[in-house]
């Protein structure tokens, strides 16, 4: 019985430890928070079924980006089609704004934008610059947790962020 | 003089990856490089922007999460015996099913002559003796299975169940499907 206390337990301080940084991650790279919580979800369903064989510490935290990386990239597939109906809806000409009213809804409208440029950029570039930006990695954890070279996630940063300034200045994001 | 970084570099000196002399220079060189301190800045404001937008809140996820885990250890507790699945590939079950009845059929030609059938048998031609168990005698079915075990099975027999017995109370549907049923193709 206190085996299995334990064995909660350590679950418990995996999970404190790990989902806020994987549920950032994951709303960041599919922009819906249904979704980001559903797969957050199974990835630690997945990890309590397996947690005697699985490793503890930042290896947890590698193996669980892996695993919502598929998952997100296995549902980006699905929704495909649905994806690109949006941006077609976030690309309509915006009308002009003055007072101050509207100015909050440009904002919280530039905010959906900045999350439309990020879903814009391609997924293995995305998922680098997240988890720069969101996952608290560097360079070496991230290459360790999605199995590719430093030089490979520099030169993604990189790239993401290209396109990222590109797609904002076309998308004409305010920012307050 | 230090010509300019590539950008990537930049990006990678912006993220802290770029140490020592060569990350030294970098920073000097931005001092006097309104290009490439201006690139910085741009990634600096790209940067704000992606910290700037809210977060979702997910309190209450440890709880969802703990409730299905509970769910899923519930589920699995209550099935019972004979619905869970045998972690044994099916092609795999099928071939040791089928060899435990050529076996136990031979050693039971040898032992007893009421129950085969000869005409079925001479028609077949492959097989050197057929019997018929009744349907109202499972038990001697398994019976036989144990005895299967002995050497002196061969594997040139064939036993044929009755069309109206039922062997799904023993959860092994593939058990079923590998049984020829006379004159009957479903069980």
């Amino acid at each position: 019985m206190s085996i299995e206390l334990d064995a909660e337990e350590d679950f418990d301080d995996i999970y404190h430890q790990f989902f806020p940084v994987l549920v950032k991650i994951v709303y960041r790279i599919t922009g819906s928070i249904s979704v980001s919580e559903d797969l957050c979800q199974e990835a630690f369903i997945r990890y309590y079924e397996r947690r005697d064989k699985l490793p503890g510490g930042d290896q947890a935290k590698f193996w669980l980006i892996r695993v919502v990386k598929n998952l997100a990239y296995n549902h980006e597939k699905r929704k495909g089609r649905e994806r690109l109906a949006y941006d077609k809806f976030y690309h309509e000409p915006r009308k002009d704004l003055t007072n101050e009213g509207e100015k909050a809804i440009l904002e919280e409208e530039s905010k959906k934008a900045v999350q439309e440029a990020l879903m814009k950029i391609p997924y293995k570039l995305r998922m680098v610059l997240i988890l720069k930006e969101y996952g608290e990695m560097d360079y070496k954890d991230i290459a360790a947790s999605l199995k590719i070279s430093e030089g490979n996630v520099k030169v993604r940063v990189f790239r993401a962020r290209k396109l990222l300034s590109e797609y904002l200045e076309k998308g004409d994001v305010y920012v307050p | 003089m230090f010509m300019c970084p590539d950008k990537s570099i930049l990006s990678a000196w912006f993220d802290g990856e770029v140490d020592g002399l060569w990350g030294d220079r970098i920073s000097e060189h931005l001092k006097s490089c309104h290009s490439c301190s201006a690139f910085v800045h741009q990634m600096q404001d790209q940067q704000n922007l992606l910290h700037s937008l809210p977060e979702p809140d997910f309190t209450d996820s440890l709880d969802r999460v703990k409730f299905m885990i509970r769910e899923k250890r519930t589920v699995s507790r209550t099935t019972r015996f004979w619905e869970r699945r045998i972690p044994v590939p099916v092609a795999a079950a099928a071939a040791i099913v089928a060899a435990t009845f050529s076996l136990s059929i031979n050693v039971l030609a040898g032992n007893r002559n009421d129950g085969l059938n000869a005409g079925l048998a001479s028609a077949g031609g492959n097989y050197a003796s057929v019997i018929n168990l009744p349907g109202d005698k499972v038990d001697e079915f398994f019976r036989m299975m144990e005895v299967s075990m002995s050497d002196e099975f061969s594997s040139n027999s064939i036993m044929e169940l009755p069309s109206d017995v039922s062997l799904s109370f023993n959860g092994d549907s593939q058990l079923v499907k590998s049984v020829g049923y006379k004159g009957s193709a479903s069980p």
